[in-house]
C-alpha cells in the first residue's frame, strides 16, 4: 500500500484538488491519503512506499510541525518527495534552505535514475526555497531539482512531476 | 479565507467558483472585459454577461476593461485584483486553469507578487470525467465559440450533454483536441448551475462563423 500525504494548510482544504488529487489519479490503486496531522503508527507500518505531495506556494503550516516528521529518518523503505515534501525531508535529515522563488518551466540536467532515464527534462517548478543538501543524500541535478539518498530509495523532487513528467511517479511506486 | 474567483462566466471559472465555496468563503468575482478577441489570457465572447450571472448568484463583481494586448493584460488583471485586495480584503485568488503551465504561471507570480493564495481547484483533471461531472452537478453549458477544425457552426449555441461529451472524446482520439477546449478550441457560457437564482434566458442571438472559428452572441438575456 503506498501512503500519501497531504502537506496543505488543512485536512480536505482548497489545495487538496491542485496537489493531492493529481497524485492519486497518477498512482490509480492500492493507496491511502493521510493528512499530515492524521498520520498514525499503524499508517507508517502497513506502507510499502511513501509519497509527499506538495502544496500552495503560501502554504508553511507544515513547517511548524517538522518535528511530527522525524520517523522519515527511520523508514527504510521508498520515500518520493515533491516540494513541500522534499522540503520536509530535507529539514529532517538536517539540510537547509534557502530563499529562491521560482514559479513556471524550466530545463534542467539530471543524472538518469529509477525515476527516470532521461539525461534532460523540461519541469514544472512553483516553490520559494531551493535546498542545501544534508550529507546523507547526492545530487543528481545542478541546483538540487533532484536529491537522493545515499543508502536509501528516498527520492526528493523540487518540482512537480505530476505535471508534465507523471511517468516518473509511475516508476517510484512499480 | 476570504477569497476572489478570476471569473469568465464560463464552465472552468464558474466551477471552481462552485468548489471553492465548499471549501472556503467567496466575496467577489473578478472579470477582465478583454477588448481583443484573440486575448491571451482571457475569454471573450459574451463577457458582459458575468454581470448578470454575479447578480444570479448574489456575489459582487470587480470588474475593468483590458486592450488584451499579451503582457500589458497581465498589468491591467493585476490592477483588477489590487482593487479586490482594497475593496473585499481577499485573501486568494481561484481560477479554473486545468493544464496550461501558461496560464497558472503567470497567475501563480502575480499572487505571489501580491502575497495572495492562489488556486486551481481544476488543475490536471481528467478532461473527459471534469465534463461528465459538470453535468452530474447540474451545470447547464452551451459553447459561444469554436476555433479549431473540426468544429463547425453547428457546435455554436449546443448544449454539454452526455451526447456531445461522447463526440468530444471522439473527436479527442482522431484530432487531438482537448475535449474541455483548454488548448482553446472554444469556450462556454453557464446558464444556469446550483449557484444561481435562476437560469438565464437567451432572448436574442446570433452567430458568426468562417473557417472553423465561430462566435454565439448573446445579444439578448435575463
Amino acid at each position: 500500500m503506498i501512503l500519501i500525504i497531504d502537506l496543505c494548510y488543512r485536512k480536505n482544504s482548497l489545495s487538496y484538488d491542485e496537489f493531492v488529487k493529481p497524485i492519486e489519479k497518477i498512482v490509480k490503486n492500492d493507496y491511502t491519503v493521510k493528512h499530515f496531522t492524521k498520520i498514525t503508527k499503524k499508517d507508517i507500518k502497513k506502507s510499502d512506499k511513501i509519497i509527499l505531495c506538495g502544496n500552495a506556494l503560501m502554504d508553511f503550516e507544515f513547517m511548524k510541525r517538522v518535528k511530527d516528521f522525524e520517523w522519515l529518518k527511520y523508514y527504510s523503505k521508498p520515500i518520493l518527495g515533491i516540494c513541500a515534501g522534499t522540503e520536509i525531508v530535507n529539514l529532517v535529515f538536517n539540510g537547509k534552505l534557502k530563499k529562491d522563488i521560482f514559479i513556471g518551466m524550466k530545463n534542467i540536467k539530471i543524472n538518469p535514475n529509477k525515476l527516470t532515464d532521461k539525461e534532460e527534462l523540461e519541469v514544472y517548478e512553483i516553490h520559494s526555497y531551493s535546498l542545501k543538501i544534508p550529507k546523507e543524500f547526492e545530487k543528481l541535478s545542478g541546483n538540487n531539482e533532484i536529491i537522493k539518498h545515499k543508502e536509501k530509495e528516498i527520492y526528493c523532487l523540487m518540482f512537480h512531476p505530476e505535471v508534465r513528467n507523471e511517468d516518473m511517479i509511475r516508476n517510484f511506486i512499480k | 479565507m476570504k477569497l476572489a474567483v478570476l471569473f469568465s462566466g464560463g464552465k472552468d471559472s464558474c466551477y471552481s467558483l462552485y468548489k471553492a465555496m465548499q471549501k472556503e468563503k467567496v466575496v467577489c468575482l473578478i472579470s477582465l472585459i478583454s477588448e481583443n478577441k484573440e486575448s491571451y489570457m482571457f475569454h471573450t465572447p459574451n463577457i458582459e454577461l458575468v454581470e448578470l450571472q454575479s447578480k444570479l448568484m448574489n456575489i459582487p463583481l470587480v470588474k475593468t476593461s483590458t486592450k488584451g494586448k499579451k503582457e500589458s493584460e497581465l498589468k491591467d488583471l493585476e490592477k483588477a485584483i489590487r482593487l479586490a485586495v482594497k475593496k473585499h480584503k481577499i485573501e486568494g485568488i481561484v481560477t479554473g486553469a486545468i493544464n496550461s503551465v501558461y496560464q497558472s504561471s503567470r497567475m501563480q507570480k502575480i499572487c505571489r507578487r501580491l502575497k495572495l493564495w492562489c488556486f486551481n481547484p481544476l488543475w490536471q483533471v481528467n478532461q473527459e470525467d471534469y465534463l461528465k461531472e459538470l453535468i452530474k452537478n447540474e451545470f447547464e453549458i452551451i459553447i459561444t465559440g469554436v476555433s479549431a477544425y473540426p468544429f463547425d457552426e453547428s457546435y455554436l449555441g449546443r448544449k454539454i450533454d452526455n451526447d456531445i461529451i461522447k463526440e468530444l472524446i471522439e473527436l479527442k482520439n482522431k484530432y487531438h483536441i482537448n475535449p474541455a477546449f483548454e488548448g482553446g478550441e472554444g469556450e462556454t457560457l453557464v446558464v444556469n448551475c446550483p449557484l444561481f437564482r435562476k437560469k438565464i434566458e437567451i432572448l436574442k442571438s446570433e452567430k458568426e462563423y468562417k473557417n472553423h472559428s465561430g462566435v454565439y452572441i448573446i445579444k439578448k438575456a435575463r
